[in-house]
This record gives structure tokens, sequence and C-alpha cells, in this order.
């Protein structure tokens, strides 16, 4: 009886032992799960700073849909500023979301200048990159790079207003004003292409530095047109309109806005209802009459108290890029594998399906023609004509005035 | 002949917002020896300043723009009394000191007014016709209310005792003060005044330019052409120099729009060249 305790406590003090030093596998220890890092070169100061506000706005709203997780694995969002137009502070804020915070995807930059400065970088990291806006400046791949232009060109815009102007309106002749860099030369130059190919004459094509800020000088030898089609942004393009209402031009010769990316619809209030009846090409309008936009307009009123804005909606579209990418490569985030996620993809959006081409680095997407109108007593932004599909864009240079004509 | 009424216009017009940004700068340059560099950022804040009393509080336009040029003054005042006073003679010191401000001016006010720009606003609505254009009122009202405050400016520093103690001080600061007079205050009136008529151009300025974080640095540099054109400390200076630049960029634009900003430029070195002081600077 005795021996048989003891066989029974030495075999108990055995399992014991062989517990304590590891032979019988205890539970193993929860290892920490690695965020996925996202970074973003946004303008918070500067002449934009309302725009980098909405783009980070509409980024977090993105994320935020699918509770800041994808795959199971959290998502980190790191936002840096780049003072709107400062290149060497875009290509600081860039190396620093990639060398400190380690990013797998980038987003932005927003300004062409900023976009320049950062370019050469993220092609040579090889960090895949979603712009945060239209690109002014066009690109087509000879293979894929490294920075997609989620959002198309300007040049898709302007020269669906072209067509329009001469189609739907009616005008046969037309001036351009535009900012003279390359986003103003796209848009000036699509508008006048399209308005040709549909049989206009581009009289005159006027070009005025981005900060310009005296209008008298442009109108005192503008040529006599149907219409003029203006390219400017942020201030400009409010001081421009409104010279153009002052200096007798709104009635005779009627202004279309290539975008009306910086002209909001508390823009168009502040105008006045003079604005009534003004044209402008966009890929997006708050007033859109479809099921996913009404509910993407209702939710972000819910969570930010405010409307969208443009840089709401393209971070946001943004953030659905970034989520499309990460779903698709699944566990393997490295930079290859979420570009291949990326090439040949459509995602559905508030704006309509949009698709990216691989073999182009190029996106087709739903283009609107949009009318300023007074609606239940407020000034608004409605489609008046809408493109589904609009594709690949030319490249355009600064042309000579009279080069139009043709 | 419509063109060169037009072109003039808006070359006067223009010049007229550059003149009352400038008068500050001449002043304060002339008078202290001080550079404020700032001066664009204060033209900025009475801008947003404006708009706040006359759009969304609908004030008259009138007071917006006293409201603006007060506010500008009362900033100005601040950075002189907090900053530029322990800087006298020290030029390099003034200028990196001064482009601090802005960037504080600036950031102060996005977190303010936010970063959306305004567009413009204005008391004087309307256009009337020149030949087969219009004309906006406004920039005639410009043209009006800065030859007003030119011989307001004129008269105070000419032939008034406040005026004259200013004058001495640019002259000889030391003898001035010899003489019993507290030229420390006088100094800093005088740079409030600077400052309140650069914020009363902010207010102008906004009828045409509406009101924007950027303009603090883009109105800067014009300024400082009309300061090298007409010279420092000079009213009249400014006023011409003013009136040059604004005409230059008028016909530039209109002419030759490619070659607009070089003319001004041409003109400026040619200037320093013949006469490095500028135009009409003032004489000790």
């Amino acid at each position: 009886m005795k021996n048989k305790f003891l066989v029974i406590l030495l075999a108990l003090m055995l399992v014991t032992s062989l517990v304590i030093t590891g032979c019988i596998p205890a539970p193993a220890p929860v290892e920490p799960v690695e965020p996925i890092k996202i970074g973003a070169i946004c303008c918070l100061t500067g002449d934009m700073s309302f725009w980098g506000a909405g783009s980070k706005r509409g980024l977090e709203f993105g994320f935020a849909e699918v509770d800041w997780e994808i795959a199971g694995r959290p998502l980190e969002l790191f936002v840096e500023d780049d003072a709107t137009w400062d290149e060497v502070m875009a290509l600081e804020a860039a190396r620093k979301l990639v060398e400190v915070h380690g990013v797998d995807i980038l987003m932005g930059p927003i300004a062409s200048s900023s976009y320049l400065g950062t370019g050469s970088y993220i092609d040579v990291m090889k960090i895949p990159t979603l712009g945060l806006c239209y690109r002014g400046e066009f690109e087509t791949w000879e293979e894929p790079t490294w920075n997609f232009s989620a959002h198309g060109a300007i040049a898709q815009r302007g020269y669906a207003l072209g067509q329009y102007a001469y189609e739907v309106l009616g005008f046969r002749t037309a001036t351009t004003m535009g900012a003279d860099y390359e986003t103003g030369y796209q848009g000036a130059g699509s508008f006048s292409d399209g308005f040709y190919d549909a049989g206009g004459s581009v009289i005159q094509q006027q070009w005025a530095p981005p900060t310009e800020i005296e209008w008298g000088p442009y109108n005192a030898v503008v040529e006599d047109a149907d219409c003029t089609a203006v390219i400017q942004y942020g201030s400009c393009m409010h001081s421009y309109i409104k010279s153009w209402y002052e200096f007798g031009f709104w009635d005779k010769q009627p202004l279309l806005l290539i975008t009306p990316c910086t002209v909001f619809e508390s823009d168009l209030e502040a105008f006045g209802d003079w604005t009534t009846g003004l044209y402008s090409a966009t890929s997006y309008v708050t007033t859109l009459d479809t099921p996913a936009n009404q509910k993407f307009v209702a939710d972000f009123e819910a969570m930010y108290g405010q409307k969208p804005i443009f840089p709401d909606i393209w971070g946001y579209v943004s953030a659905l890029w970034a989520r499309t990418m990460l779903e698709g490569a699944g566990d393997d985030i490295t930079n290859y594998a979420l570009r291949d996620a990326l090439l040949d993809s459509t995602i559905e959006t508030p704006i309509g399906p949009i698709t990216f081409h691989g073999d182009e680095g190029w996106t087709t997407i739903p283009m609107y023609i949009i009318q300023a109108q007074q609606v239940g007593g407020e000034m608004t932004w409605q489609v008046v004509e809408a493109y589904p599909a609009v594709g690949k864009a030319k490249y355009y240079t600064k042309m000579p005035p009279g080069t139009w004509t043709r | 002949m419509e063109f060169v009424a037009i072109s003039l216009l808006n070359g006067i017009s223009f010049g007229m917002v550059l003149f009352l940004l400038t008068i500050g700068l001449s002043i304060t340059l002339g008078l202290m020896g001080t550079l404020n560099l700032a001066h664009g950022a204060l033209f900025m804040v009475a801008a947003f300043v404006g708009w706040t009393a006359s759009v969304k509080l609908g004030l008259n336009y009138p007071l917006a723009v006293l409201l603006g040029g007060i506010a500008a003054g009362l900033v100005g005042l601040a950075i002189e009394r907090g900053l530029l006073r322990h800087l006298y003679k020290q030029l390099n010191e003034q200028v990196v000191v001064t482009i601090g401000c802005i960037y504080i001016i600036t950031n102060l006010s996005l977190w303010v007014w936010g970063g959306a720009g305004r567009t413009p606003f204005t008391g004087f609505t309307g256009s009337f016709p020149i030949g087969g254009m219009m004309y906006p009122a406004h920039r005639v009202a410009t043209i009006g209310i800065g030859l007003i405050l030119f011989f307001a400016i004129r008269w105070l520093l000419e032939k008034t005792r406040l005026g004259a103690i200013v004058r001495a001080g640019m002259d000889d600061k030391e003898t001035t003060i010899g003489l019993g007079i507290n030229l420390g205050r006088v100094t800093y009136l005088a740079f409030f005044l600077g400052c309140f008529v650069a914020g009363i151009a902010g207010v102008i300025g906004a009828q045409m330019l509406g009101a924007n974080l950027a303009m603090g640095w883009s109105i800067l540099l014009l300024a400082l052409i009309v300061l090298v054109v007409g010279g420092a400390g000079s009213i009249q200076g400014a006023l011409l120099g003013s009136m040059v630049i604004g005409t230059i960029n008028a016909f530039g634009i209109a002419l030759v729009p490619d070659f607009a900003r070089f003319f001004m430029y041409v003109v400026m070195i040619i200037i320093l060249m013949v006469k490095p002081t500028g135009l009409l600077a003032r004489k000790a």
C-alpha cells in the first residue's frame, strides 16, 4: 500500500516537472498583430489647407467604414503636411512617412509642385502611392510605375466640357483662361481640343500665373466670343469669377469652369444668385442622384455634421482604392503584391464605377456636366449631363494664342 | 482709346492698393529703420476681419474697413512692442523674426477662419460703361479712397506737431530725444498708423482679391518692389512707385503677358542702378 502511494506520488512529480520544463506544451502566447501603415501627404496649411483637411476627412471616413481593420490587421493612418505648394516639405513628408513610420501605402500629395517633388523618390523607393485628387500632370506608362492617378486627369473633364459647349450649349467660338503651369495647360488644352473636335473654334488663349491677383488687365484685352472657359484654383478662381461679372462679361460671354473643384456650393452662395446657370465639368457633386451617393452623403453628414466637399469624396475614393489593394493582396502586403492587386481592378463608388487600367496607368471614370442652380433657396451644383465612362485623354502642352483656330 | 482708359484705370486702382500697403512699410523703414516683412500678413488679417464684419456680421462696409485697419494696427503694435523694439538696427534679425511672424499670423488665421479662401466682397456694387465695356465701381472708389488717405497722411506728417516729431525722428533721432521728446511713444504711434493703413488696404484690396491665407506672401513682394522704386520714408515716393508698378503691370499683362513681371523687375533694376535710394526717397 505504501509502495503504491509512493508510485503515484512519483508519477505526479514527474508530470509536474515535465510541465514545468516545457515537455508538455503550455498554451501559446498571443503574438501582437502588425498594423498596416498608411501615410498621407496633405496640405494642412497654406492656400489650399481646406483641401488637405477634406482629404484627411475622406480617408478617415473610408477606413472607419471597415472599423480601421482589414483581414484582421488594424489600419494606422499617418498624416504629414506639405504647406500646399512646398515641394521640399512634401519630399521631407514622404521620407518621414516611408523611412520613419515605415508605411506600406502612400496617399497624395495634392498640389502639382508637391507631386513633382516626390515623384522620383516614390519610384526609387517603390512605394505604392495613390493620388488624393485628379492629376494635372499626365503620365503614360512605359511600364507600371508606383504613382497611381486614382482619379484620372483634368483632361478628361476639359474634353467633355468642350464637347458639351459646342454640341448642347451651341457655342461656336471660345476663349480660354488657363493657369500658367501644367494643370492649366492640360485643362485649357483639353477643353480646346474637345471644342475643336466638335466643330468649334478657340480664338484666344490667355495664361496667368497660378498666384495671379489682378484680373483687370486680362479682361481689358479678352476677345469677343460665344463663351470663355477658365481653369484657375482657389482664391484666383474666386477673384476671376467676380471680375468677369463686374467687367460686364457675365451675360454676353458666359463663363465655363473647366473644374469646379475649388468653387464649392458655399462659394456660389457667397457670390450670390447671379451665378445661376454657371456650367462646369466634374466627376462628383453631392447632389448626384444615385442610392450609393445618397447613402454616402447621409453617412458623411451624420459623422461630420456637414455635407462632403470635393476633397472629401476624393479622399474617400482613395481610401476605397487602398482597401481594394489590401484586400486583393491578402496576407502578402509587399509593394509588388499591392500593385498587382490594383491593376485592372474596378471599384464601386458614390461617383460610379471607376476602373484602373494597368497597362497605361489610367482610370476610366464617370464625368458629369454640372450647372449652378438655386434649389430650395440654396445655390447648388446640379448634374445636367452624365458621361458614364470617360477614358484616356491626350497630352497637351502650352499653346500660343491662336493655335486653336487651326 | 477704350483700351488705354481701362488699362490706366486698372493700373491706378491696383496701384492704389499697393500704395496703401506700402505706406506703412515706408514710414517704419524711414522712421525707425525697421523692416517689417509681416506687413503682408497684416494685410491678410485685415481682409479676413473685414470679411467677418461685412459679410458674416452684416456691418456696413466703411465700418468693416475701419475694423480691419484697427485689427492690423493692433497686431502690428504687438509685433513692435513684443519683438521689433528689441531689434533696432539689426536688419538681419528683423527680417528673420518678421518672416517668422508671417507663419505665426497665417497659422493663427487658419485656426480662426479655416483654410478656405473668402470670395471678394465690396461695399461699392455695380459697374459703369466705358465705351463698349463695363468697369467695376469699387475700383474707382479705391482710387478715391487712396487719394483721400494720401492727402490725409501727408497733412498729418507735414502739417501737424506729431508729423514734425516723426520727421525729426527720421532725420536725427538722438537730437530729437535730447530735446525731451518722447520719441518711443511717437514711434509706436507711427508704427500703429502704418499697420492701420495696411489693414485698410487689406479690406479695400479684398474687393478685388478676396481673403486667403496666401496673401501675406503674394502681396508682400509687390509692396517691396514699390518701396524700392518709390524710395523709403516718402509718402510721395510710395504713391509714385505704386502708380509706376501698377501701370506697368496693367499694360504689361494686356500687351505682352508673358513678360509683364519681367518688365516690373527690369524697371526696379534700372531704378536701383540709376537712383539706388528710389525715385523720391526722403532726404534728411
